[in-house]
């Protein structure tokens, strides 16, 4: 086993606990309003339907009891029918959302591919200085005997002595920075609302970054994705136990 | 450990919420000196929000899309709990009574919370039934089940209870019963009227 998603980039688990995954493209300068409206009109048929949020600048004083307004350039949100797929394009950045099911890379990275290269055409090539992708994993786990043990499911876990034990919540995040790759990974995991009966959850969030030595180009940009997405997968698969295998097999 | 705050990261768009939110943290020593010139920084600084009217003042289309989207949003949290021709068949079923042409001025689109309690029924109870859905004037999910003269009928209610109504016929007649029940025993409690066949099969 390779990762979230094998080598061919199909998915491995029949039941992954991925609840979003997001590809961020963060513009280096903010784009104007007239080649965001474009690009949004040229994805805009790719998607069910096409919200636009309206956005306000506001600059409050409050010595001077005075506040400024201006209208600032809205954010484009495009999401499917069934809301899984969704594209947030907005002045400052353009995002990539594919929620549960997740059907694999190949398929994500695919509409981010296509997507990318048009609005990047639309846009002129606006500079880039910063990628993520992340990966929000929700992990429900069987009560034994009134406590769920987060420590038989992730092996990424805070070493706290007996005397914390049972804890009531817990909540970590390791920022940790990848000399080889230049990359850089934000892993947090917490106790999140439970949603089903019977069972606690906690979250696994994988946020690998790119913000030194960014590429500029789409197919660039491509590439740089394929080293963001092993070293995602990598982390995965060290930090789940076969125990959390189980569940997602 | 290193503060961690200032990392940026990446968006997402439905953020877990992390429990308790009604834990209670200590409040912060007192500072010595209140340096109102440190918040008075912070709001000089430009700050961009997102404007709308709010929702209830909407065209109907759009608190139809705002429902609608927050049902299927909140289902990938469960997704994985979920076989997808249920979660599929779940969202036509949805679509098809949300569609602005039929709309009724004054219904109330699917309530989130009974939306809730009736995915986490299927997954809880595995129902794998297609039962007919209906929405209540309040929102409230309506799912009924038919087997022959026989119905079942439950009103999903918030926070994981249900209500329910029961036409059974025996030798000596047909009979009714209704009560409310919370989700978890839903099963235990209608199996005197035989759970398996609502809830089984197709």
């Amino acid at each position: 086993m390779v990762g979230m998603t094998n080598e061919s980039g199909t998915q491995p688990y029949a039941h992954p606990p991925i609840v979003e995954a997001i590809l961020e493209v963060r513009f280096a300068s903010e784009v104007n309003e007239a080649k965001l409206r474009k690009a949004h009109d040229f994805i805009e048929k790719r998607y069910s339907d096409s919200k636009t949020e309206l956005q306000v600048e506001a600059k409050m004083d409050f010595a001077g009891r005075t506040a400024a307004f201006a209208d600032r350039p809205p954010v484009y949100r495009l999401t499917s029918l069934d809301q899984t797929d969704a594209c947030v394009l907005g002045n400052k950045s353009v995002a990539w959302v594919r929620r549960a099911p997740y059907e694999g890379w190949t398929p994500f990275c695919q509409r981010v591919a296509e997507e990318l290269i048009i609005i990047f055409k639309a846009l002129g090539g606006p500079g880039v200085n910063r990628i993520g992708l992340r990966y929000v994993n929700r992990i429900d786990v069987p009560y034994v005997d009134h406590i769920a043990h987060y420590e038989d499911y992730l092996n990424f876990k805070i070493n706290h002595t007996g005397l914390l034990e049972p804890t009531l919540i817990y909540q970590w995040l390791v920022v940790k920075e990848f000399p080889d790759t230049k990359l850089k990974a934000i892993v947090q995991s917490a106790v999140v609302e439970p949603e089903i009966p019977s069972l606690a959850a906690f979250s696994f969030d994988i946020d690998i970054a790119c913000e030194v030595e960014v590429p500029q180009k789409a197919d660039d940009i491509l590439l740089k994705l394929e080293a963001m997405r092993t070293l995602k997968n990598t982390i995965f698969e060290a930090g789940i136990t076969d125990r959390a295998r189980e569940l997602y097999a | 450990m290193q503060p961690v705050q200032h990392h940026s990261r990446s968006i997402v768009t439905a953020p877990e919420k992390v429990r308790p939110v009604a834990l209670q943290a200590t409040s912060a020593p007192l500072v010595a000196v209140n340096d109102s010139s440190v918040k008075a920084a912070i709001f000089n600084q430009p700050t961009t929000y997102t404007i709308g009217r709010p929702i209830a003042d909407r065209p109907v289309s759009e608190r139809l899309f705002i429902a609608l989207a927050e049902a299927k949003v909140w289902t990938s949290k469960v997704a994985m709990h979920l076989e997808l021709a249920t979660r599929d068949r779940l969202f036509r079923q949805l679509d098809v009574l949300h569609d602005p042409t039929e709309w009724a001025d004054g219904d109330k689109p699917v309530s989130l919370e009974s939306y809730k309690s009736f995915v986490r029924a299927i997954i809880r109870h595995s129902i794998n039934s297609r039962p007919a859905l209906s929405l209540m004037p309040n929102g409230n999910v309506l799912a009924m089940w038919r087997d022959g003269e026989d119905k079942l009928t439950i009103e999903f209610l918030p926070c994981n209870r249900t209500r329910w109504f029961v036409q059974n016929s025996t030798p000596a007649g047909s009979e009714r019963t209704a009560s409310t029940t919370p989700l978890e025993r839903l099963r235990d409690v209608l199996q005197p009227y035989g759970a398996e066949r609502w809830f089984n099969g197709s």
